[in-house]
């Protein structure tokens, strides 16, 4: 008997899974010499994509390398534009069921755009690689990549071409409660892609600021302030930039949405009042239940990663404070896979969402995690790097040596005039451009993005991987056998977590036996199966665990030629199920993961 | 004669139309046209019936589709509508059947619509209303599962017969009931066996009754619905078709059990078209088009309008908090507190955030709309539970207007004394045992207490069993009740089949439909006619200066009920009745002080508000003034001139 604690039956063991699953692959594959300049895709990772662009560089991504990849559409959001999402597989390894996918999303609020720039990146850098990299390799031929860069692309387009809030999608909504619907939008009027600040010039007194004495800013008149005049201000602030549309004498208070998709699932969900920004019900919203309806014909999504910005954080569920903490196997697996995030993604703090952050009524991951058993992750993305004497605070000097001896001022908006067709001479305030504060300035888009996927990568690589490490029988009298038969599940993650067991969720693992004859018992071989996410120093203490007068507990199920292994196939770990048969011949021996795909093996009874 | 269920209520009513005419004191020939008419309404004649009366009233009404069912049936909305422009006035929405077996209040429904469209232009109550009111009337939410009502083997059942895989096998409704008796209906089994539950009433030999910790092993039974266990799990009739309860399936204290895949608010498509209905943006139109509802009275099973005591909510049902699954292994324990237990702070788990029962300022709508509602039906009481995610609760608690509910038909004074009466029943389906609901004697309990109609009242109360047992032998001829027969069962060797007919506790003999549609109709005419009415008084303008002048703007609300619910306003889901100047000129023209724009959230009933602006401008300025109050009564617009 090898025991699971045993280091040495570990290495043995990978070494015969690496024999068994990439026989043909890997030992086919030749050696291929590493060029200093391998790049087939020429695409760039300093710059932000709309979603034309989007849409362009998946295409040359797909036409690159179309054995692996499948450009689809899950549907169209409010105001026609294709979600997007590729498919990365393999079929040399399988079709898209067999094997574990991993879902990665980005950009529901429109603002957030630089998640969307992960995706690309992901895709690019595992197609890049996979010819010269063998950990890219092995993650493209052992999973399913399932990568959309934005699930809101209304929102996106609208924030890049113009800019302003633009966090919601763009089903209207009467912000103002006026009965118009999204009738007073933001304007950029002087055509930089930016909603500024508008002023106009009033009298010396009628103002609330005025020009700072450098005269490139304006800033608040200070009163009140012993031995001090009051300061006159001779600027007064009117809206965002833009016209007043309807007339109302108030600028910009109707725009686009008003909603936030974030709010929109159906796992804890409650109505607007109590949860800002929801809609009537779970999945209103267009771009939301076209997603819900990928997942719910995707059963082999076993990992799921959504972007948001910002702050450097990797969230985890749940967001409602109604849920209660997670069962203690799966806050194993993700703090296990949220702790070395830490280490990926440099700054980057692991937390929980309610207790941390906020509590978020009907969020995604939260959906993922409850409503499908998978685990889920929600990154914040960025955090200033204007911490430059490391002391853990940023301070305004710091701030501005960074904005001006680092990032060259780049993201500055310079304080300008501009005519309003209402209001005449405008003033825009001194600003910084959008791409500052909740994104990266794009010299270090590529790092977060190569950051990100990594974090990303190590979630895929941990998904289970079960199979049939061996199938054995025993001749116990007559035509009566003992058939042994050995599972095995390299990786952290359970076939199913501990969530879909619970909420029942999942369709539970089968393990079949095809003989011809009878199953007259069957039972699991405890002491062998240890929870999922126990790490290997730990494991000495399990030793034993379990032992009794037979080792074997029975399995009282109904039909035990297709056993329903209710909890599925722990993480990093084997489990031994045993069948009393009475027959002859050829036995056939089928796992059925819906996370994990089918596998067979074959035995004879002699 | 397709169905059996035709005959039997034709049986009936020529029994009772006698004794209904000579006890009713109504006109008539009205009763009379009524009473030869008085049917239950499959899908098909449902459909021709609205179609009919569509076509037959154009100007009057319009019937459109709100949505499809899953199986391909149309969710009929018949609008009408007197004088004026339908989507602006305020409406009242009538909803019905959103449970399947609730066909009554489809026909009520369907008799109120009827109602007003033929009262239009000769009753002149019914004139004055339509012309300052839009009805919006949905006779049938659930036609999937009302379709049951007419099979030739009938059963009662409140789901909406979507595919649903109820006893978490995997597999879609593989174990439906069967009617081994062939009586043309699904009703009980029950056969001896010595680890049951149950025991024969000693009161009555019909009805079943909880065991006693004394009874004898050889008295006890077990009690199944009628049908033979297809999957050969050794339970009978737990995933038959079946689906969702539609006016369980609403977003407002949302029952998250019993778990599964797709288990979530609206999850069905008939929610959320109605939902879509009430909602929806609608880009053509550039509005929200029936937000201009402004009360919602449902027929369902829940009852808020005898009780007359708002409404209240069931248990909340979120699912157990996941960290209560015990952990797989002991010891395990020691090493997850050894690894996070010191950083995690505890925090306190919050209480649901929902509101359980209506606002206390709300009361007096409802205890007013309830008096009203008993004198005018004479329906002094009846038995309801609880709701949970039902359509009443949406529409008041999150949607935010005055919500009533109806449920018709149930035990009343009649059938039982008042002193025993229930008026809210204290009794909660307890979903606690449905969260056993692997386990499998308490898979059997919840499949039994679900199991419909006859196993509803022996599960639950044979006390209203005895009083429905009164109620046939007294009133209804003695027909309601299918008396145990012995029969042969493949599986479970000898059993006896009996019961309560379906649709018996929840629908009455066709030949009530009249007088409960007349009351009704009146009924819902005096409801419309109670909203809150927006007014404007003529403005004042005083001239303090030559140039300076004061405007005072009176709002009045005119009608019964106040300008939004406190929920209404908490739930921000109603409009605040805005009041906006606009001046001729912004140059020339100033405003000292406060804002052009007002909103009102609330105004009382009879309640007066008083609004001033000072206005530094040279005379002869136009001044215009709209007043909207989308839900009471539309937009205002005056001009004035200052001088």
């Amino acid at each position: 008997m090898i025991r699971i604690q045993d280091r040495k039956w570990f290495k043995a063991g990978i070494l015969a899974l690496t024999v068994m699953l990439g026989a043909s692959l890997v030992m086919a594959q030749e050696w291929l010499p590493r060029k200093w300049n391998t790049r087939k895709v020429n695409l760039s990772f300093n710059k932000y994509y709309d979603w034309k662009e989007v849409e362009e560089a998946l295409r040359k991504l797909e036409k690159a390398y179309p054995k692996f990849l499948k450009l689809r559409s899950a549907g169209k959001s409010y105001e026609g534009r294709d979600l997007w999402y590729m498919i990365i597989n393999n079929p040399d390894t399988g079709d898209e069921m067999s094997k574990c996918a991993f879902y990665m999303d980005a950009n529901i609020h429109g603002n957030e755009v630089q998640g969307g720039e992960i995706g690309i990146y992901t895709i690019w850098y595992l197609m890049e690689n996979y010819a010269y990299n063998d950990t890219v390799k092995q993650l493209v031929d052992e999973r399913v990549f399932y990568i959309f860069p934005s699930v809101n692309p209304d929102g996106r387009d609208l924030w890049l071409h113009m800019g302003g809030r633009a966090r919601s999608g763009q089903v209207p909504l009467d912000d103002d409660n006026d009965g118009l619907y999204d009738e007073d939008e933001s304007e950029d009027l002087d055509g930089d892609g930016e909603v500024g600040s508008m002023y106009i010039k009033v009298e010396p007194g009628k103002g609330t600021h005025r020009l700072n004495d450098k005269g490139d800013r304006l800033v608040p008149v200070q009163k009140n302030i012993e031995g001090k005049p009051d300061e006159l201000g001779d600027f007064k602030y009117i809206g965002s930039e833009g016209i007043d549309n309807d007339g109302d004498s108030r600028y910009n208070e109707d725009g686009g949405g008003g909603y936030d998709p974030n709010r929109d699932w159906g796992s804890y969900w409650q109505p607007k009042y109590i949860q800002g920004g929801a809609g009537e019900y779970p999945f209103y919203w267009p771009e939301s239940k076209q997603i819900r309806d990928f997942f719910y014909t995707h059963p082999n999504i076993a990992g799921v990663q959504a972007f948001h910005n910002s702050g450097g954080m990797i969230l985890r569920g749940p967001g409602a404070s109604l849920h209660g903490e997670f069962p203690r196997g799966d806050l194993a697996v993700m703090d296990d896979i949220g702790k070395k995030g830490e280490k990926i993604i440099e700054g980057y703090r692991y937390i929980v969402i309610w207790q941390d952050l906020y509590t978020v009524w009907g969020g995604f991951v939260d959906f993922a995690y409850d409503m499908l058993g998978i685990y889920s992750f929600s990154n914040e993305l960025w955090t200033s790097r204007a911490d430059l004497d490391k002391d853990g605070e940023i301070s305004d000097e710091e701030e501005e040596f960074f904005d001006r001896y680092i990032d060259m001022d780049n993201t500055a908006v310079r304080m300008h005039w501009l005519d309003h067709p209402q209001l005449g001479k405008v003033l825009i305030d001194r600003d910084t451009t959008k791409l500052s504060g909740r994104v990266p300035p794009t010299w270090l888009l590529e790092e977060m993005c190569h950051r990100n996927m990594a974090f990303c990568l190590l979630h895929a690589f941990e998904m289970p991987l079960p199979v049939i490490k061996k199938v054995d029988a025993e001749k116990v009298a007559g035509n009566l056998y003992k058939v042994t038969v050995t599972l095995y599940n390299s990786r952290l993650m359970p076939t199913m977590s501990q969530a879909a067991v619970t909420n029942k969720v999942q369709r539970p693992d089968i393990l079949s036996i095809d003989v011809k004859g009878k199953v007259l018992a069957a039972g699991q071989k405890m002491g062998t199966s240890l929870p999922a996410g126990i790490p290997a120093r730990f494991r000495r203490f399990f030793r034993g665990f379990g032992a009794r007068d037979s080792e074997v507990t029975i399995i009282d199920q109904k039909d035990l030629h297709n056993l329903k292994l209710t909890s599925g196939i722990p993480g990093n770990s084997e489990a031994e199920y045993q069948f009393l048969v009475e027959g002859k011949g050829q036995v056939k021996v089928t796992l059925d993961c819906l996370k994990g795909g089918k596998h067979t093996q074959t035995i004879t009874l002699k | 004669m397709r169905h059996p269920s035709q005959c039997k209520f034709k049986l009936i009513r020529t029994v009772s139309i006698v004794l209904f005419l000579s006890l009713l004191f109504l006109p008539m020939e009205a009763v009379q046209k009524k009473q030869s008419e008085a049917k239950y309404h499959d899908f098909a004649a449902l459909t021709q019936t609205l179609k009919n009366l569509a076509a037959a009233n154009p100007k009057t009404t319009k019937l459109e589709s709100i949505g499809k069912t899953l199986q391909g049936r149309d969710l009929w909305m018949l609008r009408i509508s007197g004088k004026g422009t339908p989507l602006e006035k305020q409406a009242l929405l009538i909803a019905a059947n959103l449970e399947a077996d609730h066909l009554i209040g489809s026909e009520v429904a369907l008799g109120i619509a009827e109602y007003l469209v033929e009262g239009y232009g000769k009753d002149e109550k019914v004139t004055a209303v339509l012309d300052k009111r839009t009805f919006y009337i949905i006779p049938r939410l659930n036609p999937d599962g009302a379709e049951a009502f007419f099979d030739d083997i009938r059963h009662e059942h409140p789901g909406n017969f979507n595919p649903r895989d109820e006893d978490y096998d995997w597999k879609v409704d593989e174990d439906g009931p069967e009617d081994l008796n062939g009586d043309g209906m699904i009703t009980m089994m029950r056969v001896k066996d010595k680890e049951g539950d149950w025991i024969v009433d000693e009161k009555d030999s019909r009805l079943m009754k909880k065991k006693e910790t004394d009874s004898p092993l050889d008295t006890l039974y077990k009690v199944y619905t009628e049908g033979i266990d297809n999957d050969g799990d050794n339970l009978y009739n737990e995933d038959g078709p079946g689906g969702f309860n539609v006016n369980r399936n609403f977003p407002h204290n949302f029952g998250y059990q019993p778990k599964g895949l797709k288990v979530y608010p609206a999850s069905e498509l008939e929610t959320q078209a109605l939902i879509d209905f009430m909602t929806r943006y609608n880009p053509d139109l550039k509005t929200q088009p029936h937000k201009n509802i402004c009360g919602v009275l449902v027929f369902s099973k829940y009852d808020n309008l005898a009780a007359g005591i708002g409404i209240e909510c069931g248990t909340p049902t979120f699912p157990e908090p996941a960290a209560e699954v015990s952990a797989p292994m002991g010891g395990f324990m020691m090493f997850r507190m050894g690894r996070r237990g010191a950083e995690t702070t505890p925090q306190p788990r919050p209480t649901d955030p929902q509101p359980k029962r209506s606002e206390t300022r709300d009361e007096p709508i409802f205890k007013a709309v309830s008096e009203k509602y008993k004198e005018m039906t004479k329906i002094n009481s009846a038995k309801s539970d609880r709701p949970f995610g039902s359509f009443l609760e949406y529409a008041y608690f999150q949607y935010g207007v005055p919500a009533f509910s109806a449920n018709l038909w149930s035990l009343r004074e009649e059938a039982r004394p008042m002193g025993r009466m229930m008026q809210r029943s204290d009794r909660q389906e307890s979903p606690s045992q449905e969260q056993q609901a692997m386990d499998r004697s308490a898979m059997m309990q919840r499949f039994m207490s679900r199991a419909a109609g006859a196993a509803q009242g022996q599960a639950e109360g044979s006390e209203d069993d005895a009083q429905w047992l009164k109620w046939i032998d007294e009133k209804n001829n003695g027909k309601g009740f299918v008396a145990w027969a012995k029969l042969s069962h493949k599986q479970l060797g000898e059993v006896e089949i009996g019961g309560f007919e379906p649709h018996l506790k929840v629908n009455p003999p066709a030949d009530q439909i009249p007088a409960l549609t007349k009351s009704h109709a009146e009924f819902a005419l005096h409801l419309a006619g109670l909203f809150a009415e927006i007014t404007l008084d003529e403005p004042e303008i005083e001239k303090l200066s030559p140039n300076l002048f004061r405007l005072t703007i009176k709002v009045h609300n005119k009608g019964v009920f106040p300008y939004a619910t406190a929920m209404g306003t908490r739930t921000r889901n109603i409009n605040p009745i805005v009041l906006q100047l606009s001046f001729g000129d912004d140059k020339k023209m100033e405003l000292f002080g406060g804002s052009k724009r007002i909103d009102i959230s609330t105004l009382e009933a009879g309640g007066e508000n008083e609004y001033k602006w000072t206005i530094i401008s040279p005379p002869g300025m136009k001044v215009d003034i709209s007043l909207w109050a989308r839900h009471g009564g539309g937009t205002f617009k005056k001009t004035i001139v200052l001088k």
